[in-house]
């Protein structure tokens, strides 16, 4: 009898465990999997505006009545990233309930960057796994994408980049980026402190050019263009010389090399007239060009050397270009195709113009047809 | 009745979600919500409409606004004023004998018939003429101010038919700034009656004097093109609270003077002198060394061959106050102390148009400019001169924002679209004012802009969504040309009096009866409002867009779906809002999708921008005129031209200029007053004439005309009494409104009054305007129209009572 006893006991024991187990692994099943809703995401108010973003993207709703809910795309599928999110998403619970950091859409503006660098950190590490949980190379069908897209996506797979590095703001809206001032101003600052003896000097912003005897403009010089200081009055005081070309139709602009677009600086009437000029010959398509040499006062801060405004120029590549598409070498592009190109581009960005300016002096030094000279 | 708007109209929270995830589906044949007042827009800004048992019983403001725009209740009229054309009308002695019809255009009886009937008439008539004249003689020009909407935009539509019909004559420019938009490129290198304005938070933070050159916002800010977005009557609220020093400057005592009330200094010159006067404040400042000879060196060209002429160097008459007193009838000493004003504070003058729609209406805003260049305060924040503050809210800051697309002109022509038709636009144009000369003297050479260009042969005009027989000078003269042509089609929700002259008359639905969107705004794109349709087409009416889509089936087989792209209305704007919302995302607006957002029955409102908010226009010219050069020739402002120079017009000078009018104050005869054409208050134009804001304005049942309380005096006429207005051109009927809130020697009637012609007399019952004024180009540089140029004599009406019938369907009709 005992022994059916200890037998009943046993049963018991096993059907309550079994019991008490099923509803505590079935509750944490049922929680993890009520969290994971999109319904439970947006129920705290600081997922209001992302959510708004998200309701307006193709990720929301479209055609064939597919949906990327909040969890697919933020939860990785892998049983340790899942709980590993799931933990670490509890932090949102707090910031929500106790510091309220994000619960102003100006507060949320603020922290976009870091909390848009953090997501897609997360998809970088997993290789955007959530992506791939849908999108695949081998699903894509490459003919009936966009040519561009097709050509990108080949490069993508060749080198092995992940999705996100392209496919930013794809549900939630990329951060603005704005660079702050103090990576210029040290620029700035640098110039303070060139040295007086410089014999080559460059401007790290558009600078005015006047005449020797007078004071009067002769015009412009854009930044990063070479300028040959012939005296220097040890303060900020230089004669320089500025060598460029000029273009039939077109004398109020100084560029850089002949058939090349390269805008180097601007010229007044004054500054027309007081050119050293070659004679004019035609280029190939018949554009006539001819050499110039411009002396002319400057009395702003410039730099010895342009390796501090090339780096500044990468920082704002980063920031600017690559925030929204991979990052496209300056090579690609040639002088003439760059202008336009960083003009159009630019204006889809909050660029400055006199950071714009720099953006393409930079691509325009190490474009596709340039020689690679001194600098 | 009220709809809560909020600011973006989305379903918010857990309860949303639940939504969205059952797909409910859309019921876009069920315009009307759930009891909720439904969201529309039109000219007059973005409307809610109240129902009841299906009928539209009252339109009000969607935005909050202070100061009340009286068109915003006009939506059951629109709707159901008995002046609506109800059926396909064809004109009987046409419909006897369509290639050689009998009668005359406006005196016949009109027919009823079939949407086919009329559809295959008008076909079969209109390759008839085509194949026997070419393109050219179909003018499809169709000016006008159309409902708001981006898929139901009537002239664009015809346009589209004539195109896959294989082209037809259009037209160049418009009524409203015929003169300006041609001349403003040659002086500062853009249209600038277009543009973006200084802002209204630049212009309250830095101006210290206003000045109102011939403009009446308060009349004129209750419309856009678009749709208004109601921030320009708030602006101008704002400026009267500011306390800056206004002036007006204005030959009537307008609406706007009396909203600023004695806030503002009223100065009256008499109408079409603003060049003597401006000449005169000119003359003032070089006298007193007050004009800005840095900025006239720096910025401006040919100020010297100007000043020349200022100071009478050339032809020996110096433009000097006391001259100028002679002509615009302001006081010398007031002259000189607008010019000790104008220098010595931060001064923006901000134009209107009507000055320029005068004979040489070309050299009122260029003398503008180059005072405003004298100033020297171009490009700086509130100073300098804008064309566009009275209208469509310029200065209004530009949002970031999702902006709607709309349908083109034109269907992709051509194999790789899928289909093979030989497309054509316009295969001529001429200026839309001279329609008349162009019936007139078809084949004959006019000068245009520097070109010289040919009249087409018009044989046939459709028009679409415009009120020609309104907007046009000299009424009598147009019916006469309006003989000429074979073919007259007319596509109106109402019957006016381009209606009554037409041949076939097609009913249209009115943009009630329609689903569509617009934008508000159309410098600031602030919002994106659904334009739902709100009561089923009344009667036969039809949109032009499935009308078009019919008859370019008959053009070939497949046409209708060609014409369409095979998009229904609603899938159209589906694609559109797609547009909207690509552009709203790098704009960074928040949009849902349109399912939602069509059932939310809510506008979306675009973000604010920090940067266009402090827009100065001309900044960048004025920090650096050599690397952001104007668009003229020497990319500066051009005080003399070179250009028009080279065109040797004799009434268009190379530089601005006193020219004296023909028919003007400094001309008339004994008797004879200057005829103003101002804008209504109650009015856009000739729309909205039929509805109950009549009762408001209309005086013994008539268009009222204002006259001098002296002028008046002279001729024993007393408020209220009935006047006949006249000249060798026509006769109006008009109800007098005796005043001193018009210069001494004016008179006013508003444009827009629906010609009604009496059959007897030939005196329009209904005091249209237009019957008076002189149909003549502003120059031959840019032939805008000159509606503001007529001499005219008043007399009390003693004859036999007339009764008026200017909103009356024809018999049958």
């Amino acid at each position: 009898m005992s022994i059916k006893k200890r037998y009943l006991a046993l049963i018991v024991t096993l059907a309550l465990g079994a019991v008490l187990g099923w509803a505590v692994l079935g509750g944490t099943v049922a929680a993890l999997h009520y969290t994971s809703s999109t319904e439970f995401c947006v129920s705290c108010h600081t997922m209001e505006q992302p959510y708004q973003e998200y309701q307006g993207s193709v990720h929301f709703s479209n055609a064939k009545g597919i949906r990327a809910e909040c969890s697919d795309c933020h939860i990785p599928p892998t049983p340790v990233d899942y709980v590993m999110r799931k933990i670490g998403a509890s932090k949102d619970v707090y910031h929500e309930f106790v510091t309220g950091r994000i619960d102003t859409p100006e507060k949320y503006e603020a922290h976009r960057q870091e909390m848009a660098e953090t997501v897609w950190a997360r998809f970088r590490e997993n290789d955007s796994a959530t992506c791939r949980s849908c999108h695949t190379y081998e699903a894509m069908e490459q003919y009936a994408q966009s040519r561009d897209a097709a050509q990108m996506h080949r490069y993508a797979q060749e080198n092995g980049e992940t999705c996100i590095n392209c496919h930013k703001g794809v549900a939630h809206f990329a951060p603005e980026v704005e660079l702050d001032s103090s990576a210029f101003d040290e620029l700035v600052a640098q110039a303070q402190h060139t040295p007086r003896d410089a014999a080559q000097v460059y401007p790290v912003q558009p600078m005015a050019l006047t005449a020797l005897d007078a004071d009067q403009s002769l015009g412009t010089v854009q930044p990063t263009t070479a300028l040959q200081v012939i005296e220097s009055d040890g303060e900020q005081q230089r004669t320089v010389r500025l060598t460029g070309y000029q273009m039939k139709g077109a004398e109020q602009v100084l560029y850089r090399a002949l058939g090349q677009r390269a805008v180097i600086g601007m010229l007044t009437d004054a500054g027309q007239k007081a050119l050293e000029a070659s004679a004019y010959e035609a280029d190939v398509y018949g554009n006539e060009w001819r050499s110039v040499v411009l002396k002319a006062k400057i009395d702003q801060p410039v730099l010895s050397t342009l390796a501090p405004v090339w780096d500044y120029a990468e920082t704002l590549d980063n920031v600017y270009c690559s925030t929204c598409h991979a990052k496209i070498p300056a090579d690609h592009y040639t002088v003439n195709a760059w202008g336009p190109v960083a003009k159009s581009m630019g204006a889809r960005t909050d660029i400055s113009k006199a950071n714009l300016e720099i953006l393409t002096q930079y691509f325009q030094h190490h474009a596709k047809d340039v020689a690679h000279e001194q600098e | 009745m009220k709809t809560e708007l909020s600011r973006r109209g989305f379903l918010k929270g857990a309860g949303a979600a639940l939504a969205f995830s059952t797909f409910a589906p859309v019921s876009w044949a069920n315009p009307v919500a759930d009891g909720r007042a439904v969201l529309t827009a039109g000219r007059m800004g973005p409307m809610l409409c109240e129902l009841r048992n299906g009928k539209l019983v009252a339109t009000t403001n969607a935005l909050k606004q202070t100061v009340p725009n009286s068109l915003q209740t006009t939506g059951p009229d629109q709707v159901y004023t008995q002046a609506r054309v109800k059926y396909p009308m064809v004109r009987k002695g046409f419909l006897a004998n369509p290639e050689n019809p009998e009668g005359t255009r406006g005196d016949d009886e009109f027919v009823r018939i079939s949407w086919d009937e009329a559809y295959n008439l008008i076909h079969r008539q209109h390759m008839r003429i085509r194949k026997t004249y070419g393109p050219a003689s179909i003018f499809a020009g169709s000016y006008g101010w159309r409902s708001s909407g981006i898929l139901h935009k009537a002239q664009t539509l015809l346009q589209r038919y004539m195109s896959m019909a294989g082209g037809y004559s259009g037209h160049l420019g418009d009524y409203s700034t015929g003169a300006a938009q041609v001349i403003m490129p040659h002086v500062v290198g853009s249209v600038e009656v277009y543009e973006q304005q200084t802002t209204y938070p630049v212009v309250l933070a830095h101006s210290d004097v206003v000045v109102l050159w011939g403009l009446n916002p308060i009349n004129t800010l209750k419309i856009a093109w678009t749709s208004t977005d109601c921030a320009g009557l708030e602006f101008f609220h704002d400026l009267k609270k500011s306390g800056k020093r206004v002036i007006a400057i204005d030959p009537i005592r307008s609406e706007t003077v009396e909203f600023f009330g004695d806030r503002v200094e009223w100065v009256a010159p008499h109408p079409m002198t603003d060049v003597a006067m401006m000449l005169g404040i000119a003359h003032a400042l070089v006298d007193k060394n007050l004009h800005d000879q840095a900025f006239l060196a720096r910025y401006t060209t040919g100020y010297d061959r100007f000043e020349d002429y200022l100071l009478g160097k050339d032809d020996g008459i110096p433009k000097t106050p006391q001259w100028a007193e002679k002509i615009c009838g302001v006081p010398a000493a007031q002259l000189e102390t607008l010019a000790e004003v104008f220098a010595a504070q931060r001064t923006m003058l901000m134009a209107g148009w009507g000055m320029q729609r005068q004979q040489y209406g070309e050299q009122r805003h260029w003398m503008l400019v180059t005072l405003a260049a004298m100033l020297g305060q171009i490009g700086l924040p509130g100073g300098g001169f804008g064309l566009s503050y009275h209208y469509s809210n310029g200065g209004n800051p530009t949002r970031d924002a999702g902006v709607l697309p709309a349908i083109s002109a034109s269907i992709n022509g051509g194999s790789s679209a899928g289909n093979d038709w030989a497309v054509s636009g316009a295969v001529q144009s001429f200026p839309v004012a001279r329609i008349v000369e162009a019936l007139e003297n078809p084949g004959g050479e006019y000068h245009h802009n520097g070109e010289t260009r040919t009249f087409p042969d018009i044989r046939m005009i459709w028009w679409a969504g415009g009120g020609n027989f309104t907007h046009h000078q000299d009424t009598n003269r147009l019916i006469r040309a309006w003989q000429k042509p074979e073919l007259v089609v007319i596509s109106e929700p109402y019957w006016t009096a381009a209606a009554k002259h037409a041949d076939i008359v097609l009913p249209i639905t009115t943009s009630f009866e329609r689903n569509d969107m617009t934008m508000t705004g159309d410098y600031s794109n602030q919002h994106l409002v659904p334009m739902k349709q709100v009561v089923p087409p009344q009667w036969e009416a039809r949109h032009d867009f499935d009308v078009f889509a019919d008859m370019a089936e008959r053009l070939k087989a497949g046409g209708h779906d060609v014409y369409t792209e095979g998009k229904t209305e609603m899938e159209w704007l589906y694609e559109f809002y797609k547009t909207a919302q690509q552009s709203g995302r790098a704009a960074r607006v928040p949009m849902p999708n349109f399912d939602t957002f069509w059932v939310n029955n809510q506008l979306i409102e675009m973000n604010e921008n920090e940067k266009a908010e402090k827009f100065v226009r001309y900044a960048s010219f004025r920090e650096d005129p050599v690397l952001n050069p104007l668009g003229t020739p020497s990319g500066r402002i051009e005080i003399y031209s070179r250009t028009i120079e080279g065109f040797g017009l004799e009434d268009c000078p190379p530089h601005p200029a006193w020219l004296a009018p023909t028919e003007y104050t400094g001309s008339a005869k004994p008797g004879e007053l200057q005829l103003m054409t101002a804008h209504a208050a109650h009015r856009l134009h000739s729309q909205f004439n039929y509805s109950h804001l009549r009762d408001e304005y209309a005086i013994a049942n008539r268009e009222p005309i204002w006259i001098n309380t002296e002028d008046a005096q002279q001729r024993g006429i007393q408020t209220g009494d009935q006047v006949r207005a006249f000249n060798s051109r026509g006769q109006v009927l008009v109800g007098a409104f005796v005043t001193d809130r018009i210069k001494q020697g004016s008179v006013c009637i508003h444009e827009g009054a629906w010609p009604d012609l009496d059959k007897k007399t030939g005196i329009c019952k209904n005091g249209g305007a237009n019957v008076l004024t002189l149909d003549i180009p502003s120059s031959r540089l840019a032939n805008g129209c000159a509606g503001n140029s007529a001499l005219v004599s008043i007399e009390k009406y003693t004859g036999p009572d007339l009764p008026l019938t200017a909103f009356d369907p024809p018999a049958n009709g």
